[in-house]
């Protein structure tokens, strides 16, 4: 009993807090007090009442609320001016009521900026909370507040810092001001990979390329009665002659003396090295380089993959926000529509014209909906037709850009043997005499360029089928009748498709020619072949496909594009305009750099230097892009949106990235490496070393690590996982719930103000009326004494 | 020469100030110092809170040129409502739109300057002006959105938001819409 009395005693003190704190809240808002209220309730007219509720007032609403919602945590002090929700503030004694110390202080000054009034109340402000009477803040808790202020004052002086020697921020800004959010996304994205491939290049710098330079090899020598060994067929490798090409071509093609250094793969020691630290320790000091070698690509891998779905996952959860619907399509184009950073005229009007579009898209995509049902069944089946159509002359282009690839990397895979065989037979002829090769290659200089040509005939392929086809594609959906969303996903999905199929059948050549029985493994006695060291060809051929990319870039954006967009500019004729004139196409520039990143994820591991060559392109490629966008584009009249295509890119990467590291971690579970070269001589895959490895470590260790993969150990990870799963599921579920719950409730409670609202009119209606019928009887009251006294 | 009169004019207590009083730091202060200051350096001298009046703003910040809000953002950010702009009323438009701002603060400003007819609250009104403004074009006149598509999008975004059955959307409301609306903040800033 009493303990209900206590309860409901607490609960009438919590209402009168309550309502003192609400009193003081509409105190505050109507500075003039109930009196001014009462006044405006007179005056307004029924109709405009609404507009003097709380939620519609404007300023100081707002930052009282949000002041508190972020102060509410640590139990501000706003509840001295403000309404509070803090029950037990009210409870405590006045003394902590009425004073703040002074770190609340301080953060409540943090805090004035958030407020949307004009900066002389804000100092104003700043100078009152200042100025007024605070608790100072005692021992440790002093120590704690200052070593707050500090950390602070250091975090914005570093964040300025930072902010000064932002890469590209001019270009940016630039960028910014004539294309707007959108395409300032995608240079941000590309920024973003510039440093991703920093990072997997510091990987690889310091854990392969730093150790492999510095660290000094055992020579061991081969030993005659094994002549098949791994020692013998790597000395074989190393001490062959390296053909004798030009510099240049082997700088571009990775052959020759270039195959021989830390660029590719070949020449990694399978050693274990050891080495002194003098004056630290006197113990030997070991660095296993083979497991480095695997183990840095799994963990920039790992680390790519992180840094990817991290970002990814900012921007899926604001997609997951913006629930697709008309309501918020218009709301974005309404509220977020115009890019405040627009400073450019010119780009300003082509906005204009984009948003127009884009609203008329909008209304025309909904009546093109209803328009949908209506249609005759006709037309239905037409349109179909075509879409069928379509995309059976994508896919036999596609098919034929395939077959394409597949010939010409076996036409110059069986001329470039020819020359070799034929090369041989010379050599076989006068063994003694190696200078007439010398002098049969340099009398054949017509050959080698056709050589070189050969070499890049792949390379150069592919590059040009991923420039022509996707123009045709875009050409082609022209006569689908998507709308404009999906008309950007199925283009892109089509070009990413032709740019897989590409590397599918270049690796499956590869694959092929690499598992083939009849290769020679271990060429001790017979000459060169062009397999000998299948990852460092690999590596070679994806080294190539990256330079080949990067000149046809460069060519295509300085040679063909520049003077494209040089004649639209000061031509009049609208038939060079037409050719001359080209829009900044989002989706296309995404794929040039996804690819790349492709290529380098595929090739690090067989070429360790390649991150670091795709740090430099991608540098290269923002310029390169910078200048596409600015000088040779005009505006695109389509509307990107800034967050829709960041989360696209992901996705896109995430794509490529999956398709890059399947086939290298295929080839190094199950391909066998060469027994000549690289850091995995002798060894069946390239993972029976980890395992072997692993069976050094410790006994413990070991059991660990193998009761992980038990099913003691994974049948209960699977049931914990399954109920953490099931418990997310439920709260989102609950919260969904709660949200209908509350918006439900909202209606209601819409309803029931809209109710008090109209009898409150009703009532002032009454209200006037009476006092207007007062007045005039008081009138007709004076009127008639002042006709008595008049008598 | 000119930023050493610049400095002179901010003294350490000020742009501590503003530092702690606006989403920018020291450097764009100072930044913004000079840009304002060159506009008239000997008015700005003899009288630091001097009012420059919306064109000769105009004339040094071209993000401003070619806003369809121009004058929304005079009248908003001008603190005497004379369409001019002291420093800090600049400071205080810059501060808003920085990256740093968070996007309620964005959407609190920004609901002054969408609410055109100043009525406090975003009517249908003020959803087809808005409408006018962006599509505005003065090469082409029939660019303009009709009367009946304005009004339905307006009734569209109405409906949708107006839980409380009250004519247009108020400022909290306001808020709560474009917290969900991610393209918002990133579109309503620019950079220095």
């Amino acid at each position: 009993m009493s303990g209900g009395n206590s309860k409901n005693k607490s609960r009438s003190k919590r209402h009168e807090g309550w309502e003192e704190a609400g009193g003081e809240f509409y105190q505050e808002l109507y500075p003039g007090g109930e009196q001014e209220l009462f006044d405006n309730l007179q005056r307004a007219d029924a109709t405009k009442l609404a507009t003097l509720l709380p939620s519609k007032q404007a300023r100081n609403t707002t930052t009282a609320k949000r002041a508190r919602s972020q102060n509410e945590r640590r139990q501000s002090t706003y509840a001295r001016t403000t309404q509070s929700r803090d029950i037990h503030l009210s409870m405590l004694p006045d003394l902590s009521e009425n004073l703040s110390n002074e770190e609340r202080t301080w953060e409540e000054i943090m805090q004035i900026k958030a407020m949307p009034v004009p900066m002389h109340q804000k100092r104003d402000l700043k100078a009152r909370l200042q100025n007024a009477t605070k608790l100072r803040l005692q021992g440790f808790e002093q120590l704690q507040w200052r070593q707050r202020k500090v950390w602070h004052r250091f975090r914005i002086r570093f964040t300025e810092v930072v902010g000064k020697f932002e890469l590209w921020r001019s270009a940016l800004r630039e960028i910014e001001g004539k294309f707007g959010v959108g395409v300032v996304s995608y240079f941000l994205f590309l920024r973003w990979l510039f440093f991703l491939n920093i990072a997997i290049s510091l990987f690889v710098i310091v854990f392969l390329i730093l150790p492999e330079v510095l660290l000094v090899e055992d020579k061991l020598s081969c030993n005659e009665t094994y002549p098949n060994s791994t020692v013998c067929c790597s000395e074989a490798y190393f001490n062959r002659n390296v053909t004798g090409n030009n510099v240049i071509l082997d700088l571009i093609q990775g052959t020759g003396w270039m195959e021989r250094t830390i660029l590719f793969y070949g020449v990694y020691s399978d050693q274990i090295y050891s080495y002194f630290v003098h004056r630290l320790w006197d113990t030997e000091m070991f660095y296993n380089m083979p497991m480095a070698f695997i183990l840095v690509p799994i963990s920039w891998a790992l680390f790519s993959l992180v840094a990817i779905v991290k970002t990814g996952a900012k921007g899926f959860k604001e997609r997951l926000v913006e629930s697709e619907g008309q309501f918020y399509m218009y709301c974005n184009l309404v509220f977020g529509g115009w890019d405040f950073c627009i400073h450019n005229e010119k780009s300003a009007k082509i906005k204009h014209k984009a948003l127009y579009n884009e609203i008329k898209g909008c209304l025309e995509e909904e009546r093109f909906n209803e328009e949908k049902q209506l249609r005759s069944k006709e037309s239905h089946f037409f349109m179909h037709l075509r879409r069928l159509l379509v995309n059976l002359i994508v896919l036999i282009i596609l098919v034929a850009s395939g077959v394409l690839i597949y010939f010409a990397f076996n036409y110059s895979m069986d001329l470039l043997d020819e020359q070799i065989s034929s090369n041989d037979q010379t050599v076989r002829n006068g063994t003694a005499e190696r200078l007439t090769l010398e002098l049969y290659r340099e009398g054949y200089s017509f050959g080698r360029f056709q050589n070189i040509v050969l070499e890049f005939l792949p390379s150069i392929c592919i590059v040009v089928l991923n420039i022509i086809v996707p123009e045709i594609f875009e050409h082609l959906i022209k006569y689908e009748n998507y709308n404009p969303a999906h008309v950007v996903f199925i283009s892109l999905l089509r070009t990413v498709l032709l740019r897989l199929s590409a590397f599918a059948v270049l690796l499956s050549q590869i694959y092929i020619q690499v598992t083939n029985p009849n290769r020679v493994i271990c060429s001790v006695f017979s000459e060169e072949s062009r397999l000998e060291c299948w990852e460092t060809y690999f590596g070679q051929q994806l080294y190539k496909l990256i330079l080949t990319d990067f000149a046809v870039q460069f060519v295509m954006t300085f040679f063909i594009n520049f003077p494209r967009s040089f004649i639209a500019r000061h031509t009049n004729s609208s038939c060079l305009k037409f050719i001359g004139t080209q829009e900044f196409y989002l989706p296309r520039h995404v794929l040039d750099i996804v690819y790349l990143q492709t290529i380098i994820w595929m090739g690090a591991f067989f070429c360790p230097f390649l991150p670091i060559i795709g740090m430099l392109y991608s540098f290269l490629t923002f310029y390169m892009k910078k200048f596409a966008c600015l000088v040779n584009s005009t505006p695109s009249p389509i509307v990107y949106k800034a967050s829709k295509s960041k989360s696209l890119f992901m996705s896109v990467l995430l794509l490529g990235f999956v398709i890059s590291i399947a086939p290298v971690a295929y080839s190094i579970a199950e391909i066998m490496p060469s027994v000549n070269c690289g850091p995995f001589r002798g060894y069946s895959t390239v993972w029976e070393y980890v395992v072997i490895t692993f069976e050094t470590f410790p006994n413990v260790f070991r059991e660990f690590i193998f009761l992980l993969g038990t099913s003691t150990f994974a049948v209960p990870a699977f049931a914990v996982l399954l109920f953490f799963l099931y418990y997310y599921w439920a709260v989102a579920t609950a919260n969904r719930h709660m949200v209908t719950v509350l918006k439900n409730q909202l209606v209601l409670e819409g309803h029931d103000k809209q109710f008090l609202l109209n009898r409150l009119s009703a009532f002032i209606r009454q209200h006037q009326k009476r006092c207007e019928r007062r007045n005039r009887a008081s009138f007709a009251d004076d009127d008639s004494s002042i006709q008595n006294s008049s008598r | 020469m000119g930023s050493s009169t610049t400095k002179h004019l901010l003294t350490e207590d000020l742009i501590e100030d503003y530092t702690s009083l606006t989403y920018l730091n020291k450097g764009e202060i100072y930044y913004l110092m000079k840009k304002f200051h060159s506009i008239d350096p000997e008015k700005v001298n003899s009288n630091f809170s001097h009012r420059f009046s919306q064109a000769d703003i105009v004339k040094k910040f071209d993000v401003l040129k070619t806003n369809p809000f121009q004058d929304r953002i005079f009248k908003v950010f001008s603190s005497q409502n004379d369409n001019c702009f002291s420093f800090e009323d600049l400071l205080d438009l810059c501060s808003v739109m920085s990256a740093d701002c968070p996007s309620d603060v964005k959407a609190a400003w920004a609901f002054r300057i969408f609410d055109i007819d100043e009525d406090n609250q975003i009517s249908a009104q003020d959803i087809s002006k808005i409408l006018d403004r962006l599509t505005w074009d003065p090469d082409n006149r029939h660019h303009c959105l009709d009367h009946h598509s304005k009004a339905k999008i307006a009734k569209i975004i109405l409906e949708e938001i107006k839980l409380d059955f009250s004519g247009g959307i108020g400022l909290s409301e306001f808020t709560f819409i474009l917290s969900r609306i991610p393209e918002f903040s990133s579109s309503f800033y620019f950079r220095l």
